[in-house]
């Protein structure tokens, strides 16, 4: 008999089964097992992760795979960690429409990985950096909704800065 | 009435389901919408009475239908659909005219897939409220809500009529929307944080919309920022509903004057605004700062700051040190003038000045610089320093008081002492003999200022226990004599970089016959195997000198190993091109040359740079360092 596996059921009813050390990637899933089998799955183990959609769960499923042996550094110090960059594989993996990228790091939050959610956070942060108002509006499809008058005041709140 | 405590419960419990605490959401919610049902029709029309709703057709609270609906939605994510239903059904028992029942069950019933379902609970609703608004049209409703209340049931509609054409089945729906891509629109707000957290001067980002700067000036980001050099009060003031989202504010100023400073002092006390590190590019009057801060009771935040920095107009009180408790970086530059005007400190809240002074910070880097010769402050106390920086002061009769001084200093790792009268190297070593202390220096900087030479013959090697195990050493300007200084080298072992220059008693072989005793490179290298990074400045070396560490070299390399050295011999007026090409010939040790203030043909430079693979630095037009070698304190 194979041995059990970690079944989880996206919002829209698809079932995956996992291998559990490719789930358990997941803090939140990895917590759920211990608290219910704490001495080890004995049987199929299903877990219903109803927000976030089929095709989401596939690509977050395959990052846990492709990291199923990486061991990621803990409480490295947060400018490190800041400032350490994405490594290629999750540069490359992440390379989606926002849409679907926005999905991945809600999903990453939900389930709890963090390695996920911070690569997935610095690829926003890099779309947005060095950006002016307006590439940022016309990167994400924003409208200025701001009167000349209103966008005159933040300009003033600004004045404090060499760089603007 | 219990409508305050209803309305705190209800903005926790929306804390909690925001940062996906659900239990905690859960629990409040329930705790809440079991005080509510206790509510008596009596109390009831209370409440409706004290927010002014009147409902045409039932009585109830009117928050009780959104703390329903947040519970259902709570449910939901914890996939407790069935109790997320009941809360949706229980809502429409209360109220059956109501848009979110309708919206939360048909919610429910498309997270099942059940289409049908969901396509009957959607046309009810928009069925039973059009008659309502009907009967009622002057009763208000939420217009986004009915809104969506009708574009659902629509979309379900065509959904399900698609299907029954038998097209192959698509996936779940989806709605159509104008692709807004608006990241702080798809991500929860701790998200977003971790996203602005990596980013720097996250107000640039204010301007994009309304929904971007309101969301970013709710989140709460660890950050300084750089205020623009000159500022004025004014733009100061306009930025403080921004320096209040910042945990702590990080101040460099060059205020434009006295008035502007103040007025910009006065708007951090106010505000009660955070700083960790206050610096000041600009001469303060201390007494007047003194007097302003006694003005405001000494209200200024002081404790938040760790580190400060400023110009002063005279050595200052001691009261400065007792200001900031928790300061760990102290950094004073005194510019005094001679003119003799005394104006006197005077403080009126006295009692709290005394109880200032109870408190001693945790100073661990003390920078004082002056432009005057005159007495070191603050030398009573005792400070556990790291790093301590003296520059310009006069030692006269205070030489014990500084033994004293830098004994307490037992984790002391880098002593800056650089052109202060009356204190010589030798009297350093004394020191460093009667006040025996622990620490170990890793840097010293010694550049004295009226130098009497010593060969520091009285010493024993064990004198020079605190100096063991310096990695960097500069002596510019130094009264050390040739023996004196390869004493000392006898106990760096572990030196990597070594300064020398503009001394009266340091002598290289070069082209002048005098009677004078020479030091050669080789002497240096072998006490000192680990240096990479040698300053010979300002020395009277010439290209025959050059030709003379050329052959220290070449035989060092048969004794033992330096490789990748930097060499600095700037301001050696005499060395030109040919005495670098004698330097550099059949060695490979150096990787980079500095020579600073001579002019060299640049194509000899470019030749050595091309034939020895040496990175040659050379500004002929630099001439600040020359007086007080490279990187000095002292103010011009």
């Amino acid at each position: 008999m194979s041995s059990p596996k970690v079944i989880l059921t996206s919002s829209d009813g698809e079932k995956f089964p996992t291998d559990p050390k490719v789930a358990e990637k997941s803090i939140l899933i990895k917590n759920m097992i211990v608290d219910l089998s704490p001495d080890g799955l004995e049987e199929d183990f299903e877990i219903p992760v109803p927000n976030v959609r089929a095709t989401v769960l596939q690509k977050v499923l395959d990052w846990c795979e492709h990291h199923k042996n990486t061991i990621f550094p803990e409480d490295e110090d947060e400018d490190t960690k800041k400032t350490t960059p994405v490594d290629e594989w999750d540069r490359n993996f992440l390379k989606v429409d926002q849409e679907m990228l926005y999905e991945i790091i809600s999903a990453a939050n939900y389930l709890n990985i963090k390695p996920l959610l911070d690569a997935g956070c610095k690829t926003v942060a890099e779309m947005i950096r060095n950006k002016s108002p307006e590439e940022l509006r016309k990167i994400f499809n924003i409208v200025n909704d701001f009167t000349p008058e209103e966008e005159a005041a933040i300009r003033r709140e600004n004045e404090w800065a060499e760089d603007r | 009435m219990n409508e305050e405590l209803i309305n705190d419960k209800l903005h926790l419990s929306k804390l909690y389901f925001k940062s996906n605490d659900y239990r905690n959401a859960l629990k409040t919610y329930t705790e809440l919408i079991l005080l509510i049902e206790s509510y008596s029709l009596e109390d009831l029309k209370k409440v409706n009475e004290h927010y002014n709703y009147n409902h045409p057709i039932s009585t109830f609270h009117p928050k009780l239908i959104s703390i329903l609906d947040q519970r259902a939605a709570t449910y939901e994510k914890l996939n407790l659909l069935d109790k997320a239903l009941r809360d949706g059904e229980k809502i429409l028992k209360i109220n059956s005219f109501d848009v979110k029942g309708y919206l939360r069950i048909g919610k429910i019933h498309k997270l099942r897939n059940d289409h049908l379902k969901c396509f009957k609970i959607y046309q009810t609703g928009v069925y039973t409220i059009r008659k309502f608004k009907e009967k009622y049209p002057e009763f208000k409703f939420n217009r986004d809500l009915w809104h969506k209340l009708v574009s659902n049931y629509n979309e379900i509609n065509s959904f399900l009529k698609s299907d029954r054409n038998s097209k192959p089945p698509e996936p779940p729906l989806k709605k159509p929307r104008i692709k807004n891509l608006d990241p702080l629109n798809y991500l929860n707000y701790d998200v977003i944080e971790h996203v602005f957290e990596l980013l720097p001067n996250t107000y640039k980002y204010h301007l994009v919309c309304k929904n971007w700067y309101q969301t970013l000036k709710l989140l709460r980001l660890n950050r300084s920022v750089q205020l623009k050099s000159r500022i004025l009060s004014r733009e100061f003031a306009n930025g403080i509903p921004y320096f209040k989202t910042l945990k702590e504010l990080e101040l460099t100023m060059l205020p434009t004057n006295d008035t502007e400073f103040y007025r910009v002092v006065e708007l951090i006390v106010n505000n009660r605004l955070k700083i960790s590190k206050f610096e000041i590019f600009k001469i303060i009057k201390l007494n007047m700062l003194f007097s302003k801060f006694d003005k405001f009771n000494f209200n200024f935040g002081f404790k938040n700051i760790r580190s400060f920095k400023s110009y002063v107009d005279k050595s200052p009180h001691n009261l400065i040190i007792h200001l900031f408790p928790n300061l760990t970086h102290l950094e004073l530059i005194i510019k005094a003038d001679n003119s003799k005007d005394h104006d006197s400190l005077v403080i009126n809240n006295k009692s709290l000045v005394r109880k200032l002074y109870d408190n001693v910070p945790p100073i661990e880097t003390l920078v004082l610089i002056s432009n005057l010769k005159q007495p070191i402050p603050f030398l009573s106390y005792s400070f556990n320093l790291t790093k301590l920086v003296i520059v310009n002061f006069n030692f006269e009769n205070i030489q014990h008081k500084f033994g004293i001084f830098l004994q307490r200093c037992s984790n002391l790792k880098d002593l800056i002492l650089e052109n202060n009268d009356d204190f010589s190297f030798k009297m350093f070593m004394n020191n460093l003999i009667n006040y025996k202390s622990d620490f170990k220096l890793n840097y010293l900087m010694f550049r004295e200022y009226s130098i009497s030479l010593t060969s520091l013959s009285e010493f024993e090697l064990s004198d020079f226990n605190n100096l063991t195990e310096l990695t960097k050493l500069d002596l510019y300007s130094t009264s050390l004599t040739n023996r004196g200084l390869l004493k000392l080298l006898g106990v760096t072992k572990n030196l990597q970089s070594l300064v020398l220059g503009s001394s009266n008693y340091l002598f290289f072989k070069n082209d002048i016959i005098n009677n004078y005793p020479k030091i050669s490179l080789i002497e240096i290298l072998e006490r000192c195997c680990k240096l990479k990074h040698i300053s010979l400045v300002d020395l009277n070396l010439d290209n025959v000198s050059c030709r003379k560490f050329n052959h220290d070299l070449t035989n060092f390399s048969k004794i033992g190993q330096v490789q990748g050295l930097t060499l600095e011999l700037s301001f050696n007026v005499n060395i030109n091109g040919i005495g670098l090409f004698n330097l550099l010939s059949k060695i490979d040790a150096i990787r980079v040359l500095v020579i600073d203030g001579i002019s060299i043909n640049q194509q000899s430079l470019q030749l050595i740079e091309r034939n020895y693979g040496v990175l040659v630095k050379n500004d002929p037009l630099l001439i600040k360092w020359r007086r007080f070698g490279v990187n000095s304190y002292v103010l011009d």
